[in-house]
């Protein structure tokens, strides 16, 4: 065979060789920074830059059709690519049913040039997104993780374009705000909030353990819902057929403590967030103990007698005596009110204090940031002031599903119920409590502590560890968390 | 050189034979070629790069920050209590499942291929069902039945015994999950042994009838034999899939917070390895350490399959007799 048909022949040599440069250039692409000229030229046909609002000093934010503006006054950049009919594209990642595709198209045909594509949140696809270099330019997270993606120098410090928009007006932000804020920077906003430690009610069960129902005026101590507990608890022979109190986690059984502890002037964490303390802080055990004595007695749910779902759904149907969520779960109860105990079968009241101080802040604030590698920041800006004050923020607010993230929007709540009304009349005294924000430890993922709460409760309610090794344990974990975040991030 | 000489005495044959080959070989190339390309960019690079994010303190978003650290996360694995603990666990539940789920669909199988069986269809839709209904839906119908409280059966038995409140998830987890992992998964296994079944030559079986064999020594000394194939090939899949088991425990028998799937952790019981290495990536962020415990089970997962190869010599029945093998 002579050479030059030797070298037509497709040989396995031939064919690896060719496969392994098809995947690695593939693979290199996926990987690869991305290219900004290539990027511009995809996204931005029209030649209008969005470059870092910082280096541009490009164009125009078409305020009027938005009526917003965009551009933070000392940079003098903006986005407004549509003026010359090219396209911006963002990524949005957020659920479909806090962000509709309505909502999208709205925006879209406000802003001809800019082109908004919404994903669904996802945690995992959002890590191989930042891992490729190209993260969502808007992203779905919660307030007490903010800390952690700043040191992690993943998302946009949002001060300028605050300080000069018209719509979103610092003076106007709730306070769960403050979760956005991290060593002077302003990273975001909540989506809506709620002051999460109110309790809500089974009329029906109350009534029925002959238990008068408790004040809405007047907050309960924490020792007087263990008591209610025991007695809205109803079991048939083992079967428990009404649990007593759904969840005294609360969230979260790692903020609530936090919480419980900030009404002593304590805090879980160590000043420099470096660990915690748990086994020293005597008000922090006091606490934990008292759970664990709530799940011993079986009154709560817990790992040996758990949930059938979650304890708001248990609570429509009747299966718990009272939850302890914010007023976002408001919007639950209204909306089954056909349910067992939806509706005005339910009442709203104030939040517990374990110590005497009252306390009733956010500790979820679930909201929206701009990732740091945006290639349209004022584009981005753009969305997220439609998203946080536009047509979405007024929706948000008429549902019922969480207080507004601007004050100015507060009288949009719903008042149309005799629930909904209660509901006011109680969540109007509770916010004079919820101006603490929580202290967001950088360095970790707080779930850590939950899980491991979970973990070694199930043990100790076994017998199999003690009490205080269930202590001991947590803390490890949580301190092992928090030494391998703080290695991590350098 | 036997070939050399038979290129020059036949020339216009080998260019024949040649271009027939190239041929053959471009559609071959052709047809492997996008899967071997998806294989390379979507199982073998991501498994290579888990390999390497395991020597590292990889978190899943200090990709510029990142450290070397050696063995240290495959040194941290042996020394992890809890680690050591699932492995256990998943080893209990693959020695226990995996046989049963071979016997169980086998016996279905057999019951099954019985030509005079009537409405085979039926009963093999109905068997074959639960192996495709989604999961989720799955796991949450079982929680329905098992609940303590306000589960189906505990609410058959309390019509006895009133009151009656057996907490299966917790108290039994492992063998609520055994028994759901049975259903699940006899329906995919009892086609594939149907497949086995239906390939047993008749004529073999009517001859060790006629030889005066009773229905037992014909099913062991011709069916079983011929089936040891698909058995062994049930095996392997079997022990790969119970060690990799992972969403079952973690729906079935979660027990947590309502802030999502994260913080959700499994009765002890229930604590399987998979479910140990998701909550170390996802709710611990160690990324690198969940990579070193995913590559200590490839390695261990590699060893048993191989034991069970090097067995398959003494037991399974190839109709090409094997280098070593027992005659």
């Amino acid at each position: 065979m002579n050479q030059s048909r030797k070298n037509d022949m497709l040989n396995r040599r031939r064919f690896l060789q060719l496969l392994v440069a098809s995947a690695g250039g593939a693979i290199l692409a996926a990987c690869g920074a991305p290219n900004p000229a290539a990027e511009e030229s995809s996204t931005n046909t029209g030649g209008a830059t969005s470059a870092p609002a910082a280096e541009s000093a490009a164009t125009s934010a078409p305020a009027a059709e938005s009526g917003a503006t965009s551009a933070p006054a000392e940079s003098g950049a903006t986005s407004a690519p549509a003026a010359s009919g090219g396209t911006t594209k963002l990524t949005v990642m957020y659920q479909q049913n806090e962000l509709s595709d309505d909502e999208v198209k709205q925006f879209m045909d406000k802003n001809p040039g800019i082109t908004v594509e919404r994903i669904d949140n996802d945690a995992t696809k959002f890590k191989a997104m930042l891992t490729a270099g190209t993260p969502p330019d808007l992203f779905r997270t919660q307030g007490p993780v903010v800390p952690n993606l700043v040191e992690r120098g993943i998302v946009l410090d949002l001060g300028d374009y605050f300080n000069s928009s018209s719509a979103l007006k610092v003076d106007d932000l709730a306070p769960a705000n403050n979760l956005y804020v991290y060593k002077g920077g302003r990273y975001g906003m909540v989506k809506d909030w709620s002051p999460d430690f109110n309790l809500f009610a089974n009329k029906a069960a109350f009534e029925e353990a002959n238990v008068p129902l408790p004040s809405t005026t007047e907050p309960l101590r924490y020792t007087d819902l263990s008591e209610l507990a025991k007695q809205l608890t109803k079991r048939e022979g083992d079967r428990t057929t009404r649990m007593g109190w759904g969840n005294p986690e609360g969230l979260t059984m790692v903020r609530t403590l936090q919480i419980v502890l900030a009404e002593q002037d304590q805090n879980l964490y160590k000043p420099d967030f470096t660990a915690i303390a748990l086994a020293e802080t005597s008000q922090a055990v006091a606490f934990l103990k008292y759970v664990f004595d709530l799940a011993k007695e079986n009154v709560i749910w817990n790992p040996l007698n758990p949930s059938p779902s979650w304890a708001g759904d248990d609570f429509v149907k009747g299966q718990v005596g009272f939850v302890q969520y914010g007023y976002w779960y408001s919007g639950m109860v209204s909306t089954t009110k056909d349910a067992a105990v939806g509706g005005d079968k339910a009442v709203f009241l104030p939040a517990p204090t374990w110590s005497g101080k009252q306390l009733n802040p956010t500790i979820s604030g679930t909201g929206m940031v701009a990732a740091k590698a945006t290639k349209n920041p004022d584009a981005a800006w753009k969305f997220f002031e439609y998203y946080m004050s536009g047509a979405p923020a007024q929706t948000r607010a008429k549902s019922g599903w969480g207080v507004p993230a601007l004050k100015s929007l507060y009288p949009q709540m719903p008042q149309e119920t005799d629930f909904q009304k209660q509901v006011q009349q109680v969540l109007q005294e509770s916010f004079k409590y919820a101006d603490y924000t929580l202290a967001a430890n950088p360095y970790y993922d707080d779930t850590v502590f939950d899980t491991s709460w979970t973990s070694n409760l199930e043990q100790a309610l076994r017998g199999s560890i003690s009490f205080d090794q269930l202590i001991q344990n947590v803390e490890s974990d949580v301190n092992a968390a928090i030494a391998d975040g703080k290695a991590a991030i350098g | 050189m036997a070939a050399t000489s038979q290129s020059v005495n036949l020339p216009l044959r080998r260019g024949k034979r040649g271009a027939r080959a190239r041929r053959v070989a471009r559609w071959f190339y052709l047809f492997i070629g996008p899967w071997l390309l998806g294989f390379v960019c979507l199982s073998l690079f991501p498994l290579l790069f888990a390999l390497v994010i395991s020597f590292t303190n990889y978190d899943g978003l200090n990709l510029l920050s990142v450290k070397f650290l050696g063995l240290g996360n495959y040194l941290r694995a042996l020394q992890d209590r809890n680690a050591i603990f699932a492995l256990q666990r998943t080893m209990i539940f693959a020695l226990v499942s995996v046989p049963l789920n071979l016997l169980f669909s086998f016996c279905i199988a057999l019951m099954l291929t019985r030509e005079r069986l009537r409405a085979r269809g039926v009963f093999r839709t109905l068997f074959y069902l639960p192996s495709i209904i989604p999961i989720v839906a799955t796991v949450w119908i079982w929680r329905l039945i098992m609940d303590r409280n306000f589960g189906l059966i505990n609410g058959l038995l309390s019509l006895i015994s009133p009151g009656t409140a057996v907490a299966w998830l917790v108290d039994y987890p492992t063998m609520v999950l055994i028994i759901m992992s049975l259903w699940i998964g006899t329906g995919g296994a009892m086609i594939i042994f149907m497949a086995g079944l239906q390939g047993v030559p008749r004529e073999l079986e009517e001859a060790a009838l006629i030889d005066g064999a009773n229905l037992f020594q014909m099913f062991r000394a011709i069916t079983l034999p011929l089936v040891t194939p698909v058995v062994f090939y049930q095996l392997i899949l079997g022990i790969i899939f119970s060690l990799q088991i992972l969403i079952e425990p973690i729906l079935l028998t979660g027990i947590g917070s309502t802030n999502g799937l994260m913080t959700t952790i499994p009765p002890r019981p229930n604590y399987m390895y998979m479910v140990h290495v998701y909550n170390q990536i996802f709710s611990n962020q160690r990324f690198g350490y969940g990579a070193a415990l995913l590559w200590l089970l490839f390695i261990l997962t590699l060893a048993l399959t191989l034991i069970v190869f090097r067995t398959s010599r003494y037991w399974v029945y190839y109709e090409v007799e094997q280098e070593g093998a027992r005659t």
